[in-house]
């Protein structure tokens, strides 16, 4: 499965197939089950209507061979009325009712008990078909009371003629029949016999059966109490009831199809038998109110239509295979180029820039597609060029800037310990530049016993800093020869700075000059960070500093010094901003407190040590963000 | 050769032994669920076991049960209560060993929903079995004042569907479920058993020559017939197989819905109310009631009790 899938994830005339397919075979399904849909409606209304067609014709007949029993019997029954004193002559009648209708296979003149009393309590002249032809008998006995009979009893009660239901005969036919009777009165309106006529259910059951509309239909009657009095299962006739199954499985449907059947009504319902489902037509015999149903099994209605199915769907399938290959190979044929197109790209992106593209003679996509390849050879080849320059130069920048580097830092005191001679101080510096060059920077020597120091920050970075930077170191060195004060020095600084400074520079600086002798210290700020003093005993602060101004901006400036004496012990802590304003990730700056915590724990320290543990503390702050300024440091311990 | 003489007389003999031990049962009608339990005591050998043979042989319009009875073709029949005791009172000679039924199985059946109450019957014309078990409806329509216009009918529902009568007597277990699968199965319905004419109907009754000259015999016949029942109650869908497999020996037009509706309310109207078994106990204030009425109705001419019922002294 998995395999397929890539397969068809790595083609794209594959996947074009197949969504093609989708669509296609989604619109196809669609229009063929619309069309079904359409052509089964049309079908239940065809078979709907043939069935009760031939429903209606078979009830037709059923009816008109009933009425004409009931004709048979009427048209002789003025003659009952006029003979009543030829009691004989009845036999004669009821033959003739067989000899006038041919269905009728009984024909009885039932009278009421002791009508002739000559005649015994019952006497009913009957005459029936048999072998020898139309034989007669007296139909009542002791074991026959017809006048307890369904039909004699019920026209009797209901004052009117009366097609009983069909029972089994014994005594008289003995079969299966159905009863007409017409009552007969007398001028005073009694009643004084009731005129028969009996036609056998086997009759009924040939014409019901006579309907066969499909294959697996079937066909039954029942009666008006819902009795089968035909059916295909021969042990339901007379026995069972159309309603006892409904009752059973309490089944609403069925029972209310059941009660329009017996109520004389025509339709057609659906119900289900051993799993099948059917379609139910029925209609009334409308003389007996018994009523015909024809159950058709749902499928056979649809067997012509289904049929069509199996070649619909071949058709569909092969239809769809048939556009899935076309496409595929259409799809394919259209985008191989993009293939070769792919195999170019490769190349190129190997180097060979010059690499072949594939030959297009159409006029569409893919024309452009190859022109916009072409061009795109060519302003990579141009590029290269161009890069190839650029990064010739940038490499030339990046040596000079190196050299640079090294010439800066060969600006400033790098052997530590400075003065290994003396047991009066302890020195340690260090600059960091952000980038190759830097504009801090710092310097000492001593002189007749005095130690000159500066820490400076040129404003801004890099390259023009760094130059400012060299200037102002040199200038140290040669001001401090001549001047005594360090406000002197830093007010000389300045002058010279500020000189020609068309680009405004400028540099802070802290300048001190340590008496090593007494411990006199004189020293002058020009806008730079205020040192710390690390007592050896006291506290660690920051030295009272006043601001003046920074180097380079305004000649003239009056720059003011300071003085202080310092004991033995003390370590004077130096730095630029770059520490204090070191930033980590989160753009927060190391700030000058955790400065000053971090000093409190190192006062005991030498001058390197202080400096490295506050390089550790500062990169532990940093946390690997960029160094955005330069760092210097330096630490004088006097002793 | 004496025991050769013995063998002789012995197989000339068997016959005679064999018919004096053997028993002729003959139901009220032909076979149904009414008469389940005597078909599983005969089916599962209850009657064997009890060391009887058993003869069923049933009646038919022109025969019934009673005249089998009387004639001496039959020695144990069923009858009603009612049709027993008027029975006897007429001297037939038969007594009571059994009492299945606890309940009447009779209702009245309405054509039209205007028929409630007993009350709605007055001046109606109401079916009636031609073959009999209406005396209680006639002392009900005497008693009441109803008037009601009584049509006999042989057999069947077709008098009621045709509209031709207001309404008809029916029993529960047999015409009331005709009628109910004739599509009429919402037609209104007074049971007796709400009325006061709530009497036990079915009961073995034994011939009284036969129970004299067998007495062991009939008490074993009744303990198995009991038997018979007690395992009907249990097994309901046996006794169904069974009473089918003998409508089907007899040819009686009937199918399985039908008798196991009938089975159904056979075997609940043997369990007197509020009752879960049948006691299969002949309750003697219920025949001293019934046995008022029929004489106060001109039923039976003397006063009846259950001794006397059962062959013993008023």
């Amino acid at each position: 499965m998995k395999r397929v899938k890539k397969i068809i994830e790595h083609s794209f005339p594959l996947r074009m197939s197949l969504y093609i397919l989708m669509v296609a075979g989604s619109v196809f399904i669609f229009a063929f089950w619309s069309y079904f849909r359409q052509a089964r409606q049309t079908v239940v209304v065809e078979a709907v209507e043939q069935a009760q067609v031939k429903l209606n014709n078979t009830l037709l007949q059923i009816d008109k061979v009933l009425t004409s029993v009931e004709i048979a019997v009427e048209n002789l029954s003025w003659l009952v009325t006029d003979k009543l004193d030829q009691p004989d002559y009845m036999y004669e009648l009821t033959q003739q009712v067989l000899r006038s209708n041919s269905h009728v296979v009984g024909s009885a003149i039932a009278f009421e008990p002791s009508y002739y009393p000559e005649k015994g309590v019952l006497f009913s002249p009957y005459s029936y078909r048999a072998q020898g032809g139309i034989q007669s008998k007296q139909l009542g006995t002791e074991d026959y009371e017809y006048h307890y009979m369904d039909w004699y009893q019920i026209p009797k009660l209901l004052g009117k003629p009366y097609w009983s239901e069909p029972y089994y005969d014994i005594g008289g036919a003995n079969m299966v029949m159905a009863t007409f009777s017409l009552p007969l009165y007398d001028a005073e309106g009694k009643m004084l016999a009731v005129f028969t006529a009996d036609i056998s259910l086997e009759w009924f059951a040939e014409k019901v059966n006579e309907v066969k509309l499909y294959p697996n239909s079937f066909n039954y009657m029942i009666g008006r109490g819902g009795t089968f009095l035909v059916s295909d299962r021969m042990e339901a006739i007379l026995n069972e009831s159309y309603f006892a199954r409904p009752l059973l499985e309490g089944d609403k449907g069925m029972l209310e199809t059941g009660h329009r059947m017996v109520n004389g009504e025509s339709g057609m319902a659906r119900f289900n038998r051993d799993g099948d489902e059917y379609c139910l037509f029925f209609a009334p015999v409308e003389t007996t109110g018994w009523c015909v149903c024809v159950a058709v099994l749902y499928s056979d209605i649809f067997a012509g239509i289904d049929g069509l199915w199996k070649w619909v769907i071949t058709v569909l399938i092969l239809g769809v295979l048939l556009l899935a290959g076309f496409c595929y190979f259409t799809v394919r044929r259209l985008t191989e180029p993009l293939v070769r197109f792919a195999g170019s790209a490769n190349e190129i992106a190997k180097g060979n820039f010059e690499a072949e593209l594939p030959a297009i003679k159409s006029k569409d996509e893919m024309r452009i597609l190859h022109d916009s390849f072409e061009t795109m050879q060519k302003s990579l080849v141009d590029y290269i060029d161009e890069l190839k320059k650029t990064t010739a130069g940038k490499e030339r920048i990046e040596s000079e800037l190196r050299i640079a580097r090294s010439i800066q830092m060969g600006m400033v005191p790098k052997i530590f310990p400075p003065f290994p001679e003396r047991e009066d101080v302890d020195l340690y510096a260090k600059l960091i530049p952000a980038k190759e060059v830097g504009g801090d920077l710092y310097d000492f020597f001593i002189e007749d016993n005095k130690l000159y120091f500066i820490v400076g920050d040129v404003s801004g970075k890099g390259v023009p800093a760094s130059l400012v930077m060299a200037v102002t170191c040199r200038l140290f060195r040669t001001v401090a020869a001549h001047f005594h004060t360090p406000a002197e020095i830093v007010a000389a600084l300045n002058d010279t700075l500020a000189e020609n400074n068309d680009s405004n520079m400028f540099c802070t600086a802290f300048l001190g000059v340590l008496d090593l002798k007494t411990g006199n210290m004189q020293y002058c700020n020009a806008g730079h960070n205020a040192p710390v003093m690390l007592a050896s005993f006291g506290d660690v602060k920051f030295m009272e500093v006043k601001p003046n101004l920074p180097l380079g901006l305004f000649g003239e400036f009056p720059y003011e010094g300071q003085e202080c004496d310092i004991t033995k012990g003390t370590s004077l802590f130096l730095y630029t901003d770059g520490v204090t304003e070191a930033e980590n990730i989160a753009k927060a700056l190391y700030s000058d407190e955790r400065l000053l915590y971090l000093l409190d724990k190192q006062r005991e320290n030498m001058p390197q040590t202080i400096v490295d543990a506050v390089l550790d503390d500062v990169n532990k702050h940093a946390d690997g963000a960029e160094q955005s300024d330069d760092i210097t440091i330096m630490c004088v311990h006097y002793r | 050769m004496r025991n050769v003489i013995l063998s002789i007389i012995g197989f000339l003999l068997f016959p005679y032994i064999v018919h004096a031990q053997r028993i002729v049962f003959t139901p009220q009608w032909t076979p149904q669920s009414q008469f389940a339990g005597y078909y599983v005591a005969q089916e599962k050998g209850f009657y064997k076991d009890a060391g009887v043979e058993v003869d069923f042989q049933h009646p038919s319009a022109s025969y019934s049960a009673l005249n089998r009875l009387m004639e001496g073709s039959s020695d144990i029949i069923t009858q009603q209560l009612t049709q027993a005791i008027i029975g006897i009172d007429r001297g037939i000679p038969m007594a009571h060993v059994l009492q299945t039924s606890q309940r009447n199985a009779m209702v009245l059946v309405g054509r039209s929903d205007s028929i409630r109450t007993i009350k709605d019957l007055k001046k109606k014309k109401v079916g009636v079995w031609k073959a009999g078990f209406g005396e209680l409806a006639y002392i009900m329509n005497a008693e009441e004042h109803l008037g009601i216009k009584w049509i006999p009918f042989l057999e069947g529902t077709n008098l009621f569907i045709s509209g031709a009568i207001d309404a008809t007597l029916a029993m529960s277990y047999n015409e009331y479920l005709q009628i109910k699968v004739s599509g009429h199965e919402d037609k209104p319905v007074i049971r007796f058993t709400e009325t006061e004419y709530d009497f036990p109907e079915d009961g073995l009754y034994v011939s009284a020559e036969f129970s004299k000259r067998y007495p062991e015999k009939v008490q074993a016949f009744v303990e198995a017939s009991r038997r018979g029942w007690e395992w009907a109650h249990e097994h309901p869908e046996e006794t169904l197989n069974i009473v089918m497999k003998w409508a089907e020996k007899e040819h009686v037009h009937t199918n399985r819905i039908h008798q196991r509706w009938m089975l159904e309310e056979i075997l609940r109207l043997q369990c007197a109310e509020g009752e879960e078994k049948p006691s299969f106990q002949l309750d003697a204030d219920m025949v001293k009631r019934l046995g008022d009425l029929l004489l106060k109705h001109h039923y039976i001419q003397d006063p009846v009790s259950v001794e006397k019922l059962k062959g013993g002294k008023p």
